[in-house]
């Protein structure tokens, strides 16, 4: 693995970060109007410019096959995690189901 | 209420919008072009993925909170996982048709992955009743 193609994954990493970062802002401004709505968009925008400055060719084809298995499976992940949230909660508000 | 259920998905739908619109500009050329592409195009699902599971835990808590009964979250829960179902189908497709498009090296694949996306836009837009 060179470095140039460690600087491209590198990029991803942080422009992921920065994905979770907004997800995050979205999260505590729900129903941005404005100038919040403005700054979610120009943060998308920054994201979207970091990565299209960063991939030149420098992550292999193998190196995004792994990273979409690994997108994949957290999907899965994510929502088995939900249900079994919503379940334990649910046994919290009735009580255990028989 | 429901616009601040919906914020972060709609969030992640821009991101993916512009992202889309990143991909248009970049085109399908040479291999490290369509690297570029597959990654971009692979951070953009990641990010509907991340506001769909956040909408998909806020509806599973609304659910719960409006239900009186067990009986009546039980039913409640059971339509709305129904209605989840395509879109999870969606996602899977998508994350699929990005691999099959990252061990081939003709522009059908990488067209088809496109559309895929595309769909999956089109079917978390539908479950939250932000699209047709």
């Amino acid at each position: 693995m060179t470095m140039n193609k460690y600087h491209g994954l590198d990029l991803i990493d942080q422009s992921l970060k920065a994905l979770e970062i907004i997800g995050e802002l979205a999260k505590a401004h729900l129903g941005a109007h404005g100038p919040e709505a403005l700054a979610a968009l120009h943060a998308i925008a920054k994201v979207v410019e970091t990565v299209e400055q960063g991939f030149d060719g420098k992550a292999t084809l193998e190196d995004i096959r792994t990273k979409i298995d690994e997108g994949e499976a957290l999907l899965h992940k994510t929502i088995a995690a939900n249900d079994a949230a919503a379940e334990a909660a649910a046994d919290a508000k009735f009580g255990p189901e028989k | 209420m429901i616009t601040r259920r919906f914020a972060a998905l709609s969030v992640a739908t821009m991101t993916v919008l512009a992202m889309v619109i990143v991909l248009v500009q970049a085109g399908c050329g040479g291999p490290s072009k369509r690297a570029r592409t597959l990654q971009t195009v692979l951070v953009s699902v990641n990010a509907a993925r991340d506001g769909f599971a956040e909408f998909d835990r806020q509806q599973q808590q609304h659910v719960l909170e409006a239900a009186p009964t067990r009986e009546e979250y039980l039913a409640e829960i059971e339509a709305y996982k129904k209605a989840r179902q395509p879109v999870l189908e969606y996602f899977e497709v998508a994350y699929r048709a990005l691999a099959v498009a990252a061990l081939q090296h003709d522009e059908v694949s990488l067209k088809r992955a496109l559309d895929e996306v595309a769909d999956l836009i089109a079917a978390v837009n539908k479950l939250t009743g932000k699209g047709p």
